[in-house]
């Protein structure tokens, strides 16, 4: 009863931080947690401002073994390591990329991308999320908890620069075309309870391909591919992390009624040489000192653009586990720019019938 | 037992050295002017940044949508000034209504238009007397000068103003448009009727010169939210269940 209600407040306390910072803050985090999780991290190359709430879960234990087509119970398949303890994180992101002011062309393209994080600790809502719905439908044992981690606050901010390459090009009518490449480089930084972090990256996004005039006005392919190197430092809620990471991540993605009705749907691959390490805490599982390495993660991840709705989730069954950094969900909502949510709650607010009729 | 972080070595600091050198390289090849052997399809020029350096001494005016360029309907323009010296107007915004069967293009009149963001400053020349004289109604003489001195101090652009059709955008002195990707300003029509088709044209005169056109074709779509949040979560979810093993 005392959780329900802690958990209430942190309810509130989220929605009375949204309400709050969308009067001005417009969002979606580009680093810890969703980054270590499979999300994918291409940065945004045009001006645009997210919210959204992202829900990522670590499990301590894979699911429960299963014999002769019967589940156990609290009897999972393994550990993943020292960290003895269930975390779902709930979070808020908002964020904001921009051009930045320039005065020269060396200064020219380019974008800061930064995004604020509050959210809390709490196995809920991922728990019922992965065993009563994903597990549930999927036919498979539920992943057992021991301890559940229990933050009341979670914060974050986190910044990256890049810079988007330009060419100048002709079209087919001779006139010169001053056009974006989708080649970007570009360094970052994230603070906060989670954990702490420096990288650069590299990459390109939505290089188109298999695209035909006859075709393109109803469906196209573009290709995307990054790496980007990090080095972490320990945060409140993991404090025994690898110092150094390396995240490669590709991706195809489908873009329909270009024209029209444009949906995009992305499915990329990520490999992460792995912030977590494989040290245990059991006498057993023990590992020396000098054999304690990064646990290498592999993630698939699906991203459904639809409107001003971006849904984003990510799993890491493409690595052969259900444990440790096991998935996550995305759900941001885009503004244009100069829109804020604010405005359009309130907008919306006054359209109501009865609101109509008090003015 | 507590463990602690030794991490397999990774060739961390080559590949640090390696970005930064590219880095610097694409740099310094962009800043002399060096292309790209990327070419993007004609089909992305029209689309995403349909790009015009209508003479080598003109700046360059664009015509973009934004990210989702049919959903809402809001318009980037960006420009680029060769040199301080450039003035650059924009007017005849125009809005037609196409795609009508058998039917001609019809020219929506004095349709307003609304300013989402903009990035510099500017003003709005409104060179229609009837809606001056309603903002000034207590000046008889409609001097040039002193009526754009004051209907361009009124209507200066900030977020949320409006300007219509046959109003002239001017960028006023000391704004810096010199930048390669400056997005100037970001407006939508208003009032569009959803599914309808439309084309937005713009003549931009620079140094007093007209140069070509730029138009766009779009259809206004509205966002279904209820339909976007079903699809949503039943994409993750059966994208979750596959992919659980």
């Amino acid at each position: 009863m005392k959780s329900k209600t802690s958990l209430r407040k942190n309810y509130i306390f989220l929605f009375a931080v949204f309400i709050f910072l969308t009067m001005r803050v417009h969002a979606q985090n580009i680093v810890a947690p969703a980054s270590h999780w499979g999300g994918l991290m291409y940065p945004n190359l045009e001006p645009t401002k997210e919210i959204g709430l992202q829900f990522a879960n670590f499990t301590e234990f894979d699911k429960n073994k299963e014999v002769d087509g019967v589940c156990l119970t609290d009897d999972p398949r393994g550990r993943y390591n020292h960290i003895e303890e269930t975390i779902g994180f709930n979070i808020l992101a908002i964020s904001q990329t921009r051009n930045l002011i320039r005065k020269d062309k060396f200064q020219s393209n380019f974008l800061y991308q930064s995004a604020l994080l509050f959210g809390f600790t709490s196995d809920q809502p991922t728990e019922i999320f992965q065993n009563e719905v994903i597990h549930s439908l999927a036919g498979l044992c539920t992943v057992p908890r021991n301890k559940k981690r229990s933050d009341p606050f979670l914060l974050g901010y986190s910044g990256q620069l890049n810079y988007n390459f330009f060419a100048l090009d002709r079209s087919s009518q001779s006139s010169i075309q001053f056009s974006p490449t989708p080649i970007f480089a570009g360094a970052g930084f994230s603070f906060g309870t989670v954990m702490q972090e420096l990288f650069t990256q590299i990459g390109f996004h939505n290089y188109k391909f298999l695209n035909f005039r006859a075709t393109e006005r109803w469906f196209y392919f573009s290709f995307s591919a990054m790496s980007r190197l990090g080095v972490a430092y320990k945060g409140l809620v993991f404090d025994n992390i690898a110092n150094q990471y390396m995240a490669n991540q590709a991706s195809i993605r489908l873009h329909l009624l270009a024209y029209s009705f444009p949906i995009n749907l992305e499915l990329a691959v990520t490999g992460h040489s792995g912030v977590f390490l494989n040290d245990a805490v059991s006498a057993e599982n023990a590992v020396s000192v000098n054999d304690v390495v990064p646990l290498p993660e592999y993630f698939y991840s699906l991203r459904l653009e639809m409107g001003s709705f971006i849904f984003e989730t990510f799993n890491d069954q493409l690595g052969g586990k259900d444990k440790g950094p096991t998935y996550g969900v995305r759900v941001s909502y885009r503004l244009l720019p100069g829109e804020s949510l604010a405005k359009k709650a309130l907008a919306g607010l006054f359209k109501l019938p009865i609101f109509r009729n008090l003015l | 037992m507590k463990t602690k972080s030794n991490c397999r070595k990774m060739p961390g600091l080559f590949f640090l050295l390696l970005m930064i050198t590219v880095s610097l390289c694409f740099s310094s090849c962009s800043f002399l002017g060096f292309r790209t052997s990327i070419r993007l399809s004609e089909t992305s020029i029209d689309l995403a940044s349909n790009v015009y350096l209508v003479e080598r001494h003109l700046p360059i005016v664009e015509l973009k949508c934004e990210c989702q360029p049919l959903w809402g309907v809001p318009f980037t323009l960006m420009l680029q000034r060769n040199s301080e010296d450039d003035s650059v107007e924009l007017s005849e915004f125009v809005l037609y209504e196409t795609g009508r069967r058998g039917l001609s293009d019809k020219r929506i009149a004095d349709q307003p238009f609304f300013l989402l963001d903009v990035n510099t400053k500017a003003a709005i020349e409104m060179r229609q007397k009837e809606r001056l004289q309603q903002i000034y109604p207590q000046n008889t003489e409609y001097d040039h000068k002193t009526i754009c001195a004051k209907a361009c101090a009124y209507k200066e652009i900030d977020d949320g103003a409006e300007f219509y059709g046959g109003d002239t955008l001017k960028f006023m002195e000391g704004d810096h448009l010199v930048a390669e990707r400056d997005v100037i300003l970001v407006f939508k029509p208003k009032a569009l009727k959803n599914g309808r088709k439309y084309k937005i044209e713009f003549t931009p005169r620079v140094n007093n010169k007209a140069v070509p056109p730029v138009a766009y074709h779009f259809r206004q779509v509205k966002n279904n939210n209820a339909i976007a949040w079903t699809v949503g979560l039943a994409a993750i979810i059966g994208f979750l269940v596959l992919t659980t093993r």
